[in-house]
């Protein structure tokens, strides 16, 4: 999976977090390391999207973010589509 | 955070920076990028670039796109070949000064290019020469000897010969076959030498003058086959091109210019109250319409489209025939005052009676006849009748009267042009039994068989609706946007 607003999205889904943390935490659940651009690139689309929501608050200069209920939706559904698709494709190859 | 990757950072969208600019320096400062994260910021600015529209981006990306759709055009345009060919012409050997000093060129040309460049003339090299196949096939004759006249030039053209300038003619062709285009150069020099030796012995017969008085032509630049087209003119499409996109690049700056003062980019982001209220509340579940509403301007415009292409169909078609006849004056020299004498012709050709008798006879109008007046339908029909001045056409020796009228029934539109056609040479007899001086009628172009309709212009139609549609959409959508 390579889709960094997917990634950050299922970073996301299990609390709030700002930049440096969810590119810790996507390398650690999916090896996967973003590059700074690319992960600011994902948050600018998700929150013009909708689907994260910056978190307002006394906090440093890093800026949390969290997934909304419509991105969290979104993410369902697309790992939902993922499940299908991986599990069609490991009975396939058992078959074979 | 090295210099690089700052330098890197500083390339986002300022709209962007203002945004995200403080947490993605933290962002930055903590995960301490290498060269690999230094390219991945530029890419990330540069991304980001193209998904914002800008002023300055859009016109230099419209001033650069514009000479290159010119250049690209040149490619789908057929190539015209220019074949020219020189006469010089020598003063008459008997002339005397200033007779024989000056040979006015303009009235030479003017003389013979009505018969070199006559109907009957053009039409043989036409069918002679296979010239405007595709054309021929598309538009009527009429259109096409008018193409055909478009692309001959005959100019003055002084030339050198043994190192004294004499005068000369310099008659060109474009078209799309270079020997085409050579070969009817060399036709129409044969046939300016021709008139020109029949021009001379006439005016020896009527002068009674042994050595005539008219100059001698003589080939002095054969026509050339040309190796290079004439058109299409690369450098001159794409400076075209780079005017077109220069304006228009101004035009979506300026508009976009405008767009950005009533909503700027990425203010939805920006405009975030600084930690006030709990965090549910800051960004909105569902966004409000904060773009342009594209769709609007395209729903207008295939609607405009639509409406634009029902009306044009709903529309009678109306076919206008032609006729041209030229005005040669009896009298050398002095002033005529041509308009009362057109005037005059018009007001005898189209007398009520003689139109009452063409509606009878033709049967003209017979759904107008039946719930208008007879004075209604008289009226209705001098409308439709069009005659005007027209400005000399190359190689004529005057003026022209062009008919023409437009009716529903291409048959009945020629058939009534014809018949005003010899009304109006009637009429010009009339005339010349009573005033000597008046001017003679020739039939230069006889009435013209319409194929094509002249009424509607579906496609002129269609393109206003279209750009109607659009421009009541993007309003629309502007005015959405706005109170949104």
């Amino acid at each position: 999976m390579s889709d960094p607003t997917l990634l950050v999205l299922a970073s996301l889904a299990d609390g709030d977090k700002h930049g440096y943390a969810m590119m810790e935490d996507i390398e650690s659940f999916a090896q996967t390391r973003l590059g700074p651009g690319t992960l600011y690139g994902a948050i600018t689309r998700l929150e013009q999207r909708g689907w994260i929501k910056p978190v307002a608050g006394n906090h440093d200069r890093r800026q949390p973010y969290r997934i909304t209920g419509a991105g969290r939706e979104h993410l369902t559904d697309q790992l939902g589509q993922l499940n299908r698709v991986v599990k069609a494709g490991l009975s396939r190859l058992k078959e074979a | 955070m090295d210099r690089l990757t700052k330098l890197a950072a500083n390339l986002y969208p300022r709209w962007w920076r203002d945004r995200y600019g403080d947490e993605f320096a933290v962002l930055l400062e903590d995960a301490r990028p290498g060269p690999g994260g230094t390219f991945d910021v530029l890419k990330g600015a540069l991304t980001m670039q193209l998904a914002t529209p800008s002023s300055w981006k859009v016109f230099l990306v419209c001033a650069a796109l514009g000479p290159i759709i010119g250049v690209a055009a040149t490619f789908l345009v057929t190539p015209q070949y220019s074949s020219s060919a020189v006469v010089g012409l020598r003063p008459p050997q008997n002339a005397t000064p200033p007779e024989g000093g000056a040979i006015d060129i303009v009235d030479v040309i003017n003389g013979l290019s009505s018969e070199v460049m006559s109907r009957t003339q053009l039409m043989n090299f036409i069918r002679n020469f296979d010239l405007y196949r595709r054309e021929r096939n598309q538009m009527p004759l009429e259109n096409v000897l008018e193409l055909m006249r478009g692309n001959i030039h005959v100019a003055p053209a002084p030339a050198i010969v043994r190192g004294r300038t004499v005068p000369g003619l310099q008659v060109s062709f474009q078209y799309s076959d270079p020997r085409a285009s050579q070969k009817v150069v060399n036709a129409l020099v044969v046939g300016y030498l021709d008139m020109n030796v029949r021009a001379r012995d006439r005016e020896a017969y009527q002068r009674g003058l042994p050595p005539p008085a008219t100059p001698t032509m003589e080939v002095l630049d054969p026509a050339t086959l040309p190796t290079n087209p004439s058109y299409p003119q690369r450098k001159d499409f794409a400076v075209a091109g780079l005017g077109a996109g220069l304006l228009l690049g101004g035009l979506a700056a300026g508009a976009l210019y405008f767009l950005r003062k009533v909503q700027p980019a990425g203010a939805e982001f920006a405009s975030l109250p600084e930690g006030a209220g709990p965090a549910e509340t800051l960004s909105p579940s569902k966004p409000a319409r904060t773009t342009f509403a594209w769709k609007s301007p395209l729903k207008g415009a295939a609607l405009g489209t639509i409406l634009g292409l029902v009306i044009a169909y709903s529309l009678t078609s109306q076919y206008s025939s032609t006729a041209v006849i030229l005005i040669k004056f009896q009298r050398q020299g002095g002033r005529i005052e041509l308009t009362p004498i057109i005037q005059r012709l018009t007001e005898q050709a189209l007398s009520r009676e003689k139109l009452s008798d063409l509606m009878r006879n033709l049967n003209l109008y017979p759904a107008e006849r039946t719930r208008m007046t007879n004075e209604g339908v008289l009226q209705l029909m001098r409308q439709n009748i069009r005659v005007a001045m027209t400005a000399p056409r190359i190689g004529e020796r005057g003026p022209a009267i062009e008919l023409s009228f437009t009716y529903p029934d291409r048959f009945a539109a020629t058939k009534v042009v014809n018949n005003l056609l010899s009304r109006f040479l009637d009429a010009n007899l009339t005339l010349a039994a009573e005033q000597p001086q008046a001017t003679t009628l020739t039939v230069m172009d006889p009435a013209s068989q319409p194929t094509e309709p002249s009424y509607p212009n579906r496609l002129a139609i269609a393109l206003t609706g279209l750009a109607a549609g659009t421009l009541l959409g993007a309003i629309f959508a502007f005015i959405r946007r706005k109170s949104a």
